[in-house]
Order: C-alpha cells, then sequence, then structure tokens
C-alpha cells in the first residue's frame, strides 16, 4: 500500500542568521560570547546539516554602528578569542569578546561559507556595558 | 489481567439457519495494584499493546482472514468493530484499510529546510469514505517517506502519524538539491505481517 509523487524539484536553500544565548549585560572588559545558529530564511526554522554538500563556514564579529551617538568603547579580543563552528548543533560562537567602555553596543556577525555563496550577517540584542563595580 | 463480559444480545433461532449478527463484547481488565500509595498510577501499557495489535489486524484486513480460516469460529468473520480505549469514554468505529492516495503532494521545497506545502496522505476504505484513525491514539500507524531510486539525498523528518483523517507532516523536507520522486509507505503496524 503505497502513494508515489512525480518529480519533486528541490530548490538553493534561502538562509538567514539569527541570535541565540543572549547576553543583556556585562562589565568593561568581561569576556562573553556571541554566537548565531543558520536558519531557513522563509520559516526560521535551524538549518539540520550546516555540512551538506560540503560546505564549512567562518564567521566575523565587529561592533554595529548606529547612525548617531555612538558609545566610546571598543571591541577587544585576546589570544583566547576564537570563532568555533559547531557541526553537530549548528552553532556559531565568537568566544571571549570584550568592549572597553560603558555604554549599550550592538555587536553584527557575518558568517559566510566556504564557497564564497553565502554570507549571512544579523546584529545582536543591545549589550549594557557596566562599570567594574561590586554595587552593580 | 482478564476477559470478562462475553455479552450475546441477539437470539440465535435452532429451527433455521440464522444470518442474524452476533455481537462480542470483550473487556480487557488489569487486577487492582494490591497496595495504593500516592505514586500509583494507571498503568495501561499492556493493555494497550494487546489493543494496538487488535485495532491493527482489523484494520488491516488480517484479523477477519484469520478468523474465517480457524477451525474454532464455524465460517464466520467480524464485519464491524469498535473500539473504547483505556482512560477514554467514547466508542469509536473502525475501518479497514483498502487503498491511500497522495491528496496533496509536497512543494516548493528547498534544501535543508521544510517544504512550504507539506505532503498529505488520506487512507480508504472499500467504499471510498476516508479513515479518520488507524491504530490507537497511543500508537497511531505512521507512514515513512524514501526517494526513488539514488540516494545521496536523505528526506528530513520522514515519518509522519497519520490521525484526524491524514497524515501530519509538518516538517518533512529535503537535503540537497535535485529532482526527485518519493514514496510514501505505511510502518508495518503493531501485530501485522504485512
Amino acid at each position: 500500500m503505497t502513494a508515489s509523487t512525480s518529480s519533486i524539484s528541490i530548490t538553493k536553500a534561502v538562509l538567514g542568521a539569527q541570535q541565540i544565548d543572549h547576553t543583556y549585560v556585562v562589565s568593561i572588559n568581561q569576556t562573553f560570547n556571541f554566537s548565531g545558529v543558520i536558519v531557513d530564511s522563509a520559516s526560521g526554522v535551524q538549518i539540520a546539516n550546516i555540512q551538506w554538500s560540503g560546505l564549512t563556514w567562518s564567521a566575523t564579529v565587529s561592533l554595529y554602528t548606529l547612525p548617531q551617538y555612538n558609545p566610546p568603547g571598543t571591541l577587544t579580543t585576546t589570544n583566547s578569542s576564537i570563532v568555533i563552528v559547531d557541526v553537530t548543533t549548528g552553532t556559531i560562537t565568537a568566544t571571549n569578546l570584550a568592549i572597553t567602555q560603558v555604554g549599550m553596543y550592538i555587536l553584527k556577525m557575518v558568517i559566510t561559507s566556504s564557497n564564497g555563496e553565502y554570507s549571512l550577517q544579523f546584529t545582536s540584542n543591545g549589550i549594557l556595558v557596566k562599570e567594574n563595580s561590586s554595587m552593580f | 489481567m482478564y476477559i470478562c463480559n462475553y455479552l450475546v444480545p441477539s437470539r440465535v433461532y435452532r429451527r433455521q439457519v440464522s444470518t442474524a449478527a452476533t455481537t462480542l463484547r470483550v473487556e480487557i481488565r488489569d487486577n487492582p495494584v494490591y497496595n495504593l500509595s500516592a505514586n500509583s498510577t494507571n498503568q495501561t501499557s499492556q493493555i494497550q499493546n494487546i489493543l494496538s495489535t487488535i485495532c491493527n489486524t482489523y484494520q488491516s484486513g488480517e484479523l477477519q482472514t484469520t478468523w474465517l480460516a480457524s477451525s474454532a469460529t464455524g465460517n464466520t468473520a467480524p464485519v464491524s468493530l469498535g473500539v473504547q480505549e483505556p482512560l477514554n469514554q467514547t466508542t469509536v468505529a473502525l475501518s479497514v484499510i483498502d487503498h491511500i492516495a497522495l491528496v496533496v503532494p509536497p512543494e516548493l521545497c528547498r534544501e535543508q529546510s521544510p517544504c512550504a506545502i507539506q505532503p498529505v496522505i488520506v487512507a480508504y476504505d472499500s467504499n471510498g469514505a476516508v479513515i479518520q484513525k488507524l491504530g490507537t491514539i497511543n500508537q497511531p500507524w505512521q507512514i515513512v517517506a524514501s526517494i526513488v531510486g539514488q540516494s545521496n539525498v536523505t528526506v528530513l523528518n520522514p515519518i509522519a502519524n497519520y490521525s484526524n483523517g491524514q497524515t501530519q507532516y509538518t516538517t518533512f523536507g529535503f537535503s540537497n538539491l535535485g529532482t526527485y520522486q518519493v514514496l510514501f509507505t505505511f510502518i508495518a503496524p503493531n501485530g501485522v505481517s504485512t
């Protein structure tokens, strides 16, 4: 007892990316991670296997420049700051980031595929950087 | 566990060959637990499995064939079956499956994501009526999708339950680009050989 389809054409993936594991508040120069996942652009469903068709991924992180009133701090990294691409969970994590001055900041991550076909970017939630004080 | 309550409400007349229908009502019960405690729950899994086998063999037609072939059942076979499941208050009449059809083919499929139009397969009885329920509530029949021919592509989330008169696919998709044909077939339900 079976039913079968006629030919179905599968078209190219249309991808997007979004943040996971949000960090909302850090202190000046306190390290934190920034992570994202690759999703199907239309449904928002996370891609099952980011290595399908042999793709590999890399990512860069920078501060997102606001139209006005940019806070004074900069994004810093150390020797232990790396981008981890976990192909099992499909997550991409930039580790050990830090911001140098008080303010509200937005980070931007750009994820690119090894064949240059996909360049996916997304911005973070607002990250509040506060004084390094035990009072807060 | 024991079977109780065998009822034959319609009378069988000895003087004529009767073709009157007989209703056989079977209740399957478990013994109560010896010690009730705050942690006592209704353990229905054994009964569920027995029930599942009865429903599956009836809905596939195997039960009727076995019944008819048995020397003990006097050349009879069940013509209908109603089931009241454990911890449930309603009795549901079960249909016998005759054929299935792909009513909605999957469409607008991109690699690595659910097809925008999910496939729908419907099962019908010999009168052409849609079958609402296959199997039990806990163990519904399941359909599995496979690619015809080559297999360098996989189907994402290929299995769906059959309930409410159709398969319930929500995240059916494909792993890679290309053009493929898909075959849908039932996973052999509990107790059924084909």
